[in-house]
């Protein structure tokens, strides 16, 4: 993965947001995002073959609810983030698929109304803060940034606007913070600064990408519990991507899981949790260790993630697979097996009965 | 405020029980007693304050043959300090470091080699943990060149080819280099360089902590088999309260550079006395249904 982009945005003049519903497409009873087989690849290099790293992401997230995606490394799922943000890493591009925002496809929009959108109806918060914020930049003047460039304020109301979303967030003391730089605030800090500037122009659609791999468990509950307060506040649609299923337990209200560059299963999370349709969701719980099992040994799933330039061809997860038979050559498609329940896999029947 | 209520408070002593689920019977292999380390900073830099607040303050724990000792705490609270101390990769500004009756604090040279041949390291990021111009038959054979007696010359090739095997890798894979491997099978190939010359104690420093979920049950579990097959002790560091639940025998808590209580693991995950203990558990995400 690339390092996240603090570089100055190559505009011209403030981006004066035309309103969502002027473009074309909108539909206000859409879900606030809709992914649809979404591939993204990195095209052949010389010293590397073509890789599709999203083969067909799929899902969609409704008003005022939390999803969580959550796969391995190299699942791509953060990839498929990018690819909604228009934020690929060099190299990268979309071939195929759909990503509406209310009905809006993100994909097919011209750049700059793209960019429009982007910070103003839906944002991003990255994994790694240090790297996202930029180092000599005292953070609020990188917040009021977000309110200039969209072209909504004067720079002195901007700046206050900007101490108001750092007090939002549980930022003691905002205004003398506001004059801080990145390198002054704690990491769980920093991911609240960066949580202020995403939600500076109240979005609708909030994607945050591992926003806690990097802290500590005291300082990620916090964290998890604020962004968990803010949209319920601003009625957000929460986008919560995670390699972790036990994280997102408590957060999301569904889970999609993502291997091989799609999502093999999609459940509200409590059903998720206790009838997986699909074996890898099954593989991944069982991995986990919890009470009462000491000294036996976990359910280890053998091998490892496929690797996006040699995929094994039908069902991404066929080799490392308890179940997998002839008929897994041909990939199976996400169907519903269960009231709102979706699983790619042949035998999801078999699965969600052991 | 009572006395009772002031007894739990952070500044005061550590919380320490008496649980020892081994027997006592068996033998001591790792003792540290009163562990401080300052690390002094210089330079055009420097702070005050740094040098006033110790990485290490006052750590003692005793680690018996085969058992698991889990130290938890967050990032920054000395626990990676802790861990190279112990292998003597640092040096205590006081206290002292015993592994199998001997005196590592004090060794040098040639003497404190010998000595750490029973104590060896494992680390968190198997990526940057290996020389990438090495093979990885080299990189477990290292330890075998410095320490000559464990095997002699003619035997070496054999020995790597039975590390490699312990550790669930192919044999004949000794001559490729570290990136033609995945994460899992890297930090094998840095466990079995730890076992090469049969220590006693292996400390590891958040061994899978890197790892993806369904790669992490894999290295547990392989931890758990060596250790049941060559009776091994391991101070795991962990910052995943269920990881170390599932391995750990005993469980230190360490907080700001001391160790804010210790016990067996369900005196600790069942019955916490110190209030950070308290917050640890009820931060980290709830098991699974």
């Amino acid at each position: 993965m690339t390092t996240a982009p603090y570089a100055r945005p190559q505009h011209s003049g403030p981006l004066h947001p035309g309103p969502l519903q002027d473009l074309p497409g909108y539909d206000p009873g859409a879900a606030p995002l809709e992914v649809g087989g979404l591939q993204v690849e990195f095209p052949a290099t010389r010293s590397r073959p073509r890789a599709d790293v999203v083969s067909g992401a799929t899902f969609r997230v409704a008003s005022g609810r939390t999803l969580a995606v959550v796969g391995e490394s190299g699942s791509g799922k953060s990839l498929t983030a990018r690819a909604v943000m228009g934020l690929l890493p060099h190299g990268a591009r979309v071939t195929d698929g759909h990503a509406r925002l209310c009905g809006v496809d993100l994909l097919g929009l011209p750049d700059r109304q793209a960019r429009s959108l982007r910070g103003r109806h839906i944002a991003m918060v990255f994994q790694d803060a240090l790297a996202a914020l930029n180092p000599v930049v005292p953070v609020g003047h990188q917040i009021a940034e977000v309110y200039r460039v969209h072209g909504c304020t004067g720079r002195r109301e901007a700046f206050d606007r900007a101490v108001a979303m750092l007090a939002r967030v549980g930022i003691p003391e905002p205004a003398v913070r506001a004059g801080h730089y990145p390198h002054q605030f704690s990491g769980g800090m920093r991911q609240r600064v960066m949580i202020a500037m995403a939600l500076a122009l109240t979005p609708r659609v909030l994607i945050a990408d591992e926003p806690t791999t990097a802290l500590d468990v005291t300082v990620q509950a916090q964290i998890l519990g604020l962004l968990k307060s803010l949209k319920d506040q601003h009625g957000l649609s929460l986008v919560l991507i995670s390699h972790d299923l036990s994280v997102v337990a408590g957060t999301a209200d569904r889970v999609a899981v993502m291997y091989g560059g799609r999502v093999v299963e999609e459940a509200a999370a409590d059903d998720l949790y206790a009838r997986p349709a699909h074996p890898y969701t099954r593989a991944l719980l069982d991995a986990v260790p919890r009470r009462g099992h000491r000294g036996r040994p976990l359910a280890a799933l053998p091998g490892a993630p496929p690797d996006p330039a040699r995929p094994p061809g039908g069902c991404p997860f066929r080799p490392r697979c308890s179940l997998a038979q002839a008929d897994c050559a041909v990939p199976p498609p996400l169907e519903t097996v269960g009231p709102g329940h979706l699983s790619a896999c042949h035998r999801s029947q078999e699965v969600s009965a052991r | 405020m009572s006395r009772s209520s002031r007894a739990v408070s952070p500044d005061e002593s550590p919380v320490n029980r008496d649980g020892d689920p081994l027997s006592s019977a068996r033998p001591l292999v790792l003792e540290a007693s009163d562990l401080v380390k300052r690390h002094r900073s210089s330079g055009f830099l420097r702070s005050r304050a740094s040098s006033d607040t110790p990485a290490v303050d006052g750590v003692s724990l005793r680690l018996r043959q085969g058992e698991t000792l889990g130290l938890v705490g967050e990032s920054g609270c000395g626990k990676s300090s802790l861990a190279r101390l112990l292998t003597a990769v640092d040096r205590p500004t006081s206290g002292h470091v015993e592994v199998l009756g001997r005196r590592l604090d004090q060794l040098d040279g040639r003497a404190l080699r010998a000595a750490r041949r029973n104590i060896q390291l494992v680390f968190q990021d198997p990526y940057t943990c290996l020389d990438p111009r090495m093979t990885v038959g080299a990189i477990v054979r290292e330890p075998l060149l410095i320490h000559r007696d464990p095997a002699p010359r003619r035997d070496r090739r054999r020995r790597v080819a039975e590390l490699l095997e312990l550790v669930g890798l192919n044999p004949d894979h000794a001559d490729r280099r570290p990136h033609e491997f995945s994460g899992g099978q890297r930090q094998r190939i840095g466990i079995a360089r730890a076992l090469a010359l049969r220590p006693e104690v292996v400390v590891c420093d958040e061994p899978v902590s890197a790892l993806d979920v369904s790669v992490q049950a894999q290295i547990v579990n392989l931890f758990t088999a060596l250790q049941r097959e060559l009776g091994i002790a391991y101070v795991f560091i962990s910052h995943d309260l269920a990881v170390v639940e599932h391995m750990a025998d005993r469980v230190a808590v360490m907080h700001h550079g001391r160790i804010v209580e210790q016990g067996t693991v369900d005196e600790i995950y069942d019955h916490a006395r110190h209030p950070y203990t308290a917050e640890l558990l009820s931060s980290s995400p709830a098991p699974l249904p």
